[in-house]
């Protein structure tokens, strides 16, 4: 009993010692220490006496010590009677059920069959081709669209996730303005005086600000309300952006163009932190395929090398990897664009300085990767990652031409995305704005910047405190960025939406819902719509409006059908284009402690080089860096 | 000074003597018990929103099983008719009559009749129609006189024993998959013998080895294991 007393006036920072650590502190404790220094918690870091007497304790404080007087004899006594009653359980009547059917059961439905629709899931812009399996106008599984040739079937984690977005229960269930709920037909009537305002200006102080879309139709709308308000603005910003593929491609091409790997045709392929045949990847599915099929051990089999940073699915795939830290791979590329330039007797993109020395195992790698590169001239493929800088992009684009495998393993295209632009400086241009008093009406469809927009950009601040007079946010969820605005618009996730995406290949694929609205949630094109005049416009309509004038032809009908069918519009892939390489100054490096041979990481202090001019320039780079 | 009385002595032997019986007994109470109406529902008449009787339709008009359970040759779930399928009819005869009230207010409002079922089985039991008719297992096999029932009921016990009756010898219980629906089908005697693939077969067991042959049943090995029906 004595016991139990004391564990009722347990504090809790008795049980969970909560020590005041700082930073100061922290390094002067390890500064003392030599060699590594291994700690599972911040607690164990702090060597707090605290810790060491919950170390040692055999039952931590929060657990009392059993000392009930119920004896063993009674607690089996007890259990086997439990144990012995479970199983009368079964004994009972069968509770009424009831049969409850349709007033007027839709055609082609069987109750007990389910039913497959195509649909497409876009991430990032990118749209996975589906097929939903619905059970009596419930959609139940994701499976892959085998007809559809960007995917041929296959569907990856984020896709067959996506169904749990459908049915979560925190999804936003109704529209909200400030802390009230409030009704579509309000917001369409509230919406009408600011947009006047805003028309007699030329739409000066309005800004859209969206994610990565591929969306035609919602291109065409967005092509449509900028007519009407040609000064508003539509930026486009998502936090994990392809913005380093952007600039890297207007580094080598002078135009962002999209890069279309052919796996099937290479021999060699080098990754340079390229995670392709994970989830996420653009193309990821159909990359899997292809690289499969030179996979076969009865034939000439493909070799792959991969230099990444973080264990990864393709890295677990590759014939030989080597890690490197993220910021090393630049010089890596670097040097092995100058062992390839030796390899192929010419320049490949010579311009730039010396990069830095790498150690003998890098540089066994390295050589290797050129000579085999060398070999395989038009077979071979080198792949940047989506985070590695510009540079790199620039320098795996440059080195494809070189070795001749343009037109073959990797092609050029048009972009996917709708608007390709850097989403960083748009974002960034956004804040500026927002800070000199410019915006007036800002819509935000989809997407949490208030949450996940570059720290340093300070968006939450700016959205709460630059006095913008209407802020509406779109999305699914309730998050930081629609607190900080006044309308909050639920929106229809795609399992419930009209609309149309474009995959990899280009390839035009439809969504089509599978259930209606749970919520009465809109889409974008809704919102657009109303936003230029046309107020109550179902996404059905505006997506056929726009594919009728797309397909004009007495034929709609029919190829409306089959398209809404098979989920793509055949023979929209994007046709190869030829781009040519600029001579251009490559970008310095990032500035490196020099390469040791084992790379011995101190986790918490950052490099000391904090006044080195070069690394103010690291906050502006979009790139992923960890030094 | 005595406690208990002399018959004590009696009874005390008595029931030592015939603990085993007692218990035996009471044990076979339960199982009564638990194979009765009572806990089955067998030849319980349910409360319906509406009095359909089958026997005047099936019977009295001649409406074949599948106008109405339309999924049962496709589907694991046999299939309850939409307010549709009742209007297509009464749409035109008994339009005023009170009994089908409910039918039209349901077509008028569009909210679903709630009709209580009647042949039930656990949730951990998987049932699926569509392979035992496709293998010849007649609807009034298990469903029993349903075209003379003018109110629906449960006419087995749909226990698992019952079931195992069948699966145990299947040869014994099936039809020509022609006649699954004929519900006044005979097993055939020699009197009346049943005509099948060209041959004649005087009784259930020749006509049931031909069957289970021609229609590829499975093993009753196969169709008797635990996770054919508890998935």
């Amino acid at each position: 009993m004595k016991m139990e007393d004391a564990n009722r006036k347990t504090k809790r920072e008795d049980v969970c010692p909560s020590h005041k650590l700082d930073r100061a502190t922290v390094e002067q404790q390890l500064a003392a220490t030599k060699g590594p220094e291994y700690w599972r918690s911040l607690e164990e870091l702090a060597g707090s006496p605290e810790f060491q007497e919950m170390l040692h304790r055999e039952f931590p404080k929060g657990a009392s010590e059993w000392l009930d007087s119920v004896s063993r004899r009674g607690f089996l006594q007890l259990m086997g009677a439990s144990l012995a009653m479970a199983g009368m359980t079964g004994c009972t009547k069968l509770p009424l059920q009831e049969i409850v059917p349709y007033v007027k059961q839709p055609e082609q439905l069987i109750p007990g069959r389910p039913q497959f629709y195509a649909t497409a899931f876009t991430l990032s812009g990118y749209a996975n081709p589906l097929l939903v399996e619905s059970h009596l106008g419930r959609p139940t599984k994701i499976e892959g669209n085998s007809l559809h040739p960007a995917s041929l079937g296959g569907t990856d984690v984020f896709a067959q996730a996506s169904i749990l977005g459908l049915y979560d229960p925190d999804r936003a269930q109704a529209m909200h303005r400030m802390t009230d709920m409030d009704s579509w037909g309000n917001f369409v009537k509230q919406i009408k005086g600011p947009l006047a305002v805003q028309k007699s200006l030329g739409g000066v102080g309005i800004r859209i600000l969206t994610q990565t879309t591929s969306s035609p139709t919602l291109k065409d709308q967005m092509k449509a309300f900028l007519a009407i308000y040609p000064q508003a603005k539509w930026h486009v910003y998502e936090p994990a952006n392809r913005d380093s593929v952007v600039e890297g491609a207007k580094l080598a091409f002078g135009e962002p163009v999209e890069t279309q790997y052919r796996l099937e045709n290479a021999d060699v392929i080098v990754s340079l932190d390229a995670d392709f045949l994970s989830a996420g990847y653009p193309g990821n599915v159909r990359y899997i395929r292809d690289y499969a099929k030179k996979r076969n051990p009865d034939a000439p089999m493909s070799r792959m090398y991969v230099i990444e940073s973080n264990p990864s699915a393709t890295g677990a795939k590759a014939d030989h990897r080597l890690p490197l830290r993220g910021a090393e791979i630049d010089g890596f590329t670097r040097s092995l664009r100058d062992l390839l330039s030796a390899q192929l007797n010419s320049g490949v993109l010579q311009v730039g300085p010396a990069p830095p020395k790498l150690n003998p195992e890098q540089a066994k790698f390295a050589q290797a990767v050129a000579e085999e590169l060398s070999n395989h001239r038009g077979s071979s493929v080198i792949i940047a990652g989506d985070h590695q800088p510009p540079a790199v992009h620039a320098l795996a684009h440059a080195m494809n031409a070189a070795l001749g495998n343009v037109g073959k393993a990797v092609v050029y295209t048009e972009t996917v995305d709708a608007n390709p632009v850097n989403q960083t400086e748009s974002l960034r241009d956004l804040v500026s704005d927002m800070h000199a008093g410019k915006v007036d009406l800002l819509v935000i469809l989809g997407g949490n910047p208030a949450y996940d927009a570059p720290a340093d950009l300070g968006f939450a601040d700016a959205l709460l405190n630059t006095n913008i007079a209407l802020r509406i946010y779109h999305g699914l969820y309730r998050n930081e960025t629609a607190e900080l605005c006044q309308w909050n618009i639920n929106e229809a996730h795609y399992l419930e939406a009209w609309s149309d995406a474009r995959a990899y290949d280009g390839t035009i694929s439809l969504v089509q819902p599978l259930i209606a609205p749970l919520y009465s949630g809109k889409s974008a094109h809704e919102i657009l719509s109303t936003l230029t005049g046309v107020s109550d416009a179902p996404g059905y309509d505006l997506l056929r409006a726009y594919w009728q004038k797309q397909h004009a032809g007495p034929d709609f009908e029919a190829w409306w059908r089959k398209a809404l069918h098979d989920g793509f519009i055949e023979g929209t892939a994007y046709q190869p284009k030829s781009v040519s390489l600029k001579p251009v100054a490559l970008p310095a490096p990032h500035p490196q402690k020099p390469a040791a041979s084992k790379s011995t990481s101190a986790a918490i202090p950052r490099s000391t080089t904090a006044s080195s001019p070069t690394t103010a320039g690291c906050r502006s780079c979009p790139s992923r860096c960890r030094n | 000074m005595q406690i208990f009385q002399r018959s004590s002595n009696a009874l005390a032997r008595a029931t030592i003597f015939g603990a085993v019986f007692i218990v035996a007994g009471l044990g076979w109470v339960l199982m009564e018990l638990q194979r009765s109406p009572y806990v089955t529902n067998a030849g319980v008449h349910k409360s319906q929103p509406v009095p359909f009787s089958h026997q005047h339709h099936v019977t009295g008009l001649g409406v074949d099983c599948r106008y109405c359970h339309t999924s049962v040759e496709r589907s694991s779930f046999a299939g309850i008719p939409p307010t549709k399928t009742c209007m297509n009819c009464h749409s035109q005869i008994w339009t005023n009559a009170q009994l089908l009230e409910p039918v039209r207010a349901s077509y008028r409002t569009g909210e679903s009749l709630q009709w209580t079922r009647v042949n039930q089985i656990p949730d951990f039991v998987y049932f699926n129609h569509s392979i035992h008719v496709t293998k010849g297992v007649g609807c009034n096999t298990c469903h029993g006189p349903v075209n003379e029932m003018p109110l629906m009921y449960q006419a087995s016990s749909l226990q698992m024993e019952w079931c195992l009756n069948c699966h145990r010898a299947p040869e014994k219980f099936l039809r020509p998959r022609d006649q699954v629906y004929n519900m006044v089908y005979q097993q055939p005697t020699s009197a009346l013998p049943v005509v099948f693939d060209g041959a004649s077969y005087p009784d259930q067991d020749s006509l049931g080895a031909a069957l289970v042959k021609k229609y590829q049943l499975r093993t009753v090995q196969d169709i008797t294991s635990c996770n054919t029906c508890h998935r």
